[in-house]
């Protein structure tokens, strides 16, 4: 009578075990991946550092810009009555 | 940030909030408060460095201004600014005997953001006040719950229509969004008895040449507006061009004569013909 849950309750743990080793080293596998990905993007950073720091200097002309989305109009009409504020030399 | 801030049409918490807002940000960015977060990521002897959720956005809009304008506005040209002269806050400045330097041209490529880290080569110092004022203007126009408006050092944005006043006389009717000048009338200050200023040209490391002392400029918020007025002033005659391009209007003052402005400055401004 006492064997019956003994050799249900190996297979049972074994099986356990081995889902829990599953895991551990699905675990394992993610945090390594995310450990490599960060290190990488640090890597390919210093990369551009270093090839713009070392080598080239800024390229500031009227045509090399790249502002997409970073400008927008704003709203002006003839002045209609006495100014409320100024704008200056900022 | 050593300017007059204006605020008007706020109730009197709104005020105190501006107030705060503009103290804390003047606390974060200030080149020259030794503990400031802008001063000890500059201290820092390392290549990355992890920084405030604020700090970390106000650089990734100022490598976006830097991109937007082509290197113009450049958050990496403190070396500079100081061999021009300008090391310490600007009301602490003395005419002095020695000639200005050209200084480190920009290498805001450099300078990269990943999360809240940022990266930047040891030594590389860090200026944001190209972008921290706009900003702040923009944010505290936000705590506004009617009509009203915010200026700071002739940066401006509001709720609201109003008439603002324009360097040389004059004024213009605001409908939507930011209104922002930059130029030498103000922050200035001589070495060895020559004129040294602010704006510096990223491609030279000095002060720059150029035939403008104002350049005025409308944009959807004041930040816009102020790199681009910037941008326009540094970029000379070709400014107005630039500005049209981008379809931003642009009105420029030279050192003596009246004003000129561009093609979207004057067909927004010019009064509409009889019928």
């Amino acid at each position: 009578m006492s064997r019956m849950p003994k050799s249900e309750s190996t297979p049972q743990r074994s099986r356990i075990a081995a889902a829990k080793e599953r895991a551990g080293k699905a675990k394992t596998v993610l945090v390594a991946t995310a450990v490599i990905a960060f290190f990488g993007a640090i890597a390919a950073e210093r990369g551009a550092h270093h090839s713009t720091s070392s080598g080239t200097q800024p390229t500031a002309s009227s045509d090399e810009s790249d502002d997409f989305g970073f400008f927008d109009d704003g709203g002006l009409a003839p002045s209609q009555g006495q100014p409320s504020t100024s704008t200056r030399t900022s | 940030m050593g300017c007059v801030v204006e605020v008007g049409g706020a109730t009197a918490g709104e005020v105190e909030a501006i107030e705060r807002i503009f103290q804390a940000r003047d606390r974060q960015f200030s080149r020259f408060r030794p503990n400031s977060e802008l001063s000890r990521v500059n201290r820092a002897p390392r290549e990355i460095v992890t920084v405030s959720k604020t700090f970390g956005q106000m650089v990734e809009r100022a490598l976006a201004a830097a991109s937007a304008t082509g290197g113009l506005v450049d958050p990496t040209l403190v070396g500079a600014l100081a061999a021009a002269g300008y090391d310490r806050d600007f009301d602490e400045l003395e005419p002095r005997a020695e000639k200005a330097r050209a200084g480190a041209p920009g290498h805001w490529r450099a300078v990269r953001m990943l999360g809240r880290l940022l990266m930047r080569p040891v030594g590389l110092e860090l200026d944001l006040n190209g972008v921290v004022k706009g900003q702040t203007v923009d944010e505290a126009v936000g705590l506004l719950s009617g009509d009203g408006f915010v200026a700071a050092g002739g940066d401006y944005a509001g709720r609201g229509e109003r008439d603002i006043a324009l360097p040389g006389g004059d004024s213009v009717r605001v409908t939507r969004g930011g209104l922002a000048t930059s130029g030498t009338m103000n922050r200035r200050w001589l070495r060895a008895g020559a004129w040294q200023h602010h704006l510096i040209d990223p491609r030279s490391g000095r002060p720059a040449a150029s035939p403008w002392v104002e350049v005025t400029v409308s944009a959807a918020t004041c930040l816009q507006a102020d790199v681009a007025a910037k941008a326009a002033f540094l970029l000379g005659q070709d400014g107005s061009n630039w500005l049209d391009a981008r379809g931003l209007a642009g009105r420029f003052l030279p050192e003596e004569g009246p004003p000129v402005v561009n093609d979207m400055w004057r067909r927004s401004v010019s009064a509409p013909m009889a019928a």
